[in-house]
């Protein structure tokens, strides 16, 4: 290879790297901020600390109920081991949809980069933070017409694709290859699409009418709940991507049956209706006590899992998000403010 | 109100020069660290004695850069973080990635991290030795001594 041939590989190579840089930070103030803590004493929490947080933190709503706890925390919870590195308290950016049809990126403060893509239902995206993936409802908002869509996050005149209609109960998997979601209609399917190749699908028949779905293992293994019948069945995925095949019954089981997943959580917790729950029982977390109804994604924000991004079904029928530091001992709950008429929450990036 | 004024002049620079920066940090220490790396300098380097003194306050932000980069690598914590993250990558179907010159990327983690920043700098900045040398505070001869052990030890990573 010549200098010239050097030359060029490298600058090539740094221009495609540098491309892919994602956008800075917003701007850290070095006042110290305010922040809600819960500290898991009682039946009401106190408000306390003060420490360095970024600016969506500055505005923090108080969250003082009590109640939550950590059972068993210590004994034997290796994957629970507090790390010393807290990293950043507060989502980055979040993925929004609001009640006049667009989706837009909202940093705590500002909601920008909109497209207007119409009413949504359900928002997820990859966990690169690339593409939005998100349902229509269908007409009179039933479930028959449903159709999911995604979106390409890296454009802002990008318009959206198709991906499959009717089907509802969209989640990206970890690796941001696949969406999962159940079929309209029957209500007992539960279908796989390639979010690159629309001809690469996989479906299960069953009688599982169970929801929301569940992904684990970085993506190897989805969980799809049984309302109501205190089991959950499992279908693992082969690692050669090749095919699925489905596994039951599953080790896992819950009280009802509605289950909601991640594998970012230190690899192990798993939301449970309003908690959040280990899939050994080793902690439990309550986010009912915050007029939670119901958990509909978790996202990790730090990078070992610490903080996780909880967005919610409040029992009012608005929705919310909340950080948790699960490394802090009392663990801190942040209540993360939306953009009015906010309608769905994906956590990005 | 001299703190007021104080912490809007740094919004300014901030604002103005984050977003080149997290660029520039992309091709030290790569894209998921990028945007930390910048904010942890800014803190560091706006928090410091010689920040309001500093005329080019850029320049100096710069440098901060390349030294928390340094920090990063030395995090064992950080480092198994990354492996993580690679580990995840290579789990996505190739039709999913990005295409990332991962050749590139093998060959400028062969580097030291100041090499590394006069790479980028000489490359993606289009910088002379003499500019670079200012940005870093570094002699000219001893930029140009570090950009050919680079440039000897990329091509053997390349070829």
């Amino acid at each position: 290879m010549n200098d010239d041939e050097l030359d060029e590989r490298i600058r090539s190579g740094l221009a495609a790297l540098i491309d892919q840089a994602r956008d800075p930070l917003p701007y850290p103030p070095r006042e110290e901020q305010p922040e809600s803590v819960y500290d898991g004493s009682g039946d009401r929490g106190r408000r306390a600390t003060t420490r360095r947080v970024f600016a969506v933190a500055a505005v923090v709503v108080a969250l003082v109920a009590g109640g939550a706890v950590w059972a068993n925390r210590s004994e034997g919870d290796r994957n629970l081991e507090v790390t010393g590195e807290t990293d950043r308290q507060v989502p980055r950016r979040l993925l929004v949809a609001t009640s006049d049809g667009r989706i837009g990126t909202w940093d705590g403060t500002s909601f920008s980069r909109q497209w207007d893509v119409g009413t949504v239902s359900e928002l997820t995206s990859t966990p690169d933070g690339r593409t939005a993936v998100f349902t229509v409802p269908g007409p009179d908002n039933g479930c028959l017409g449903t159709t999911a869509y995604r979106l390409d996050l890296t454009d802002p005149n990008a318009l959206p694709v198709r991906v499959l209609t009717n089907a509802h109960h969209v989640l990206v998997d970890p690796t941001g290859g696949w969406v999962a979601y159940r079929f309209c209609g029957d209500g007992t399917g539960l279908g796989l699409s390639s979010l690159t190749d629309p001809t690469n699908n996989w479906r299960v028949d069953s009688d599982h009418d169970g929801i929301p779905l569940v992904w684990r293992d970085g993506g190897d293994t989805l969980l799809f709940g049984i309302d109501g019948t205190n089991r959950t069945t499992t279908a693992t995925r082969s690692k050669s991507l090749d095919g699925w095949t489905e596994s039951r019954p599953s080790k896992f089981s819950t009280p009802t049956g509605a289950v909601l997943a991640t594998d970012t959580i230190n690899g192990l917790v798993v939301a449970v209706d309003a908690r959040l729950r280990s899939d050994t029982d080793e902690l439990v977390f309550d986010l009912s006590r915050y007029g939670v109804d119901a958990v509909t994604q978790l996202r990790s924000l730090d990078r070992d899992g610490n903080v996780v991004l909880a967005t919610t079904r409040q029992r009012d029928n608005t929705i919310a998000a909340w950080t948790i530091d699960l490394s802090q001992d009392p663990v801190h709950v942040t209540n993360v403010p939306m953009p009015d008429g906010s309608i769905a929450i994906a956590p990005t990036g | 109100m001299s703190m007021e004024v104080d912490g809007r002049a740094d919004e300014v620079v901030y604002k103005a020069h984050a977003s080149e920066l997290v660029r520039f940090a992309t091709g030290l220490v790569g894209v998921d660290d990028a945007p930390d790396v910048v904010v942890d300098a800014f803190l560091r380097v706006s928090a410091s004695t010689t920040w309001a003194e500093a005329r080019d306050k850029r320049a100096l932000w710069l440098r901060t850069i390349v030294f928390e980069s340094r920090s990063l690598a030395r995090s064992a914590d950080r480092r198994r973080a990354r492996e993580r993250r690679a580990a995840v990558l290579l789990a996505v179907p190739l039709s999913e990635c990005v295409e990332l010159p991962t050749d590139v990327i093998e060959a400028l983690e062969q580097l030291s991290d100041q090499q590394r920043a006069v790479v980028v700098l000489t490359y993606w900045m289009d910088l002379d030795p003499m500019s670079v040398a200012g940005l870093l505070e570094l002699s000219e001869g001893s930029v140009r001594k570090q950009l050919a052990r680079a440039r000897a030890r990329m091509r053997e990573v390349l070829s």
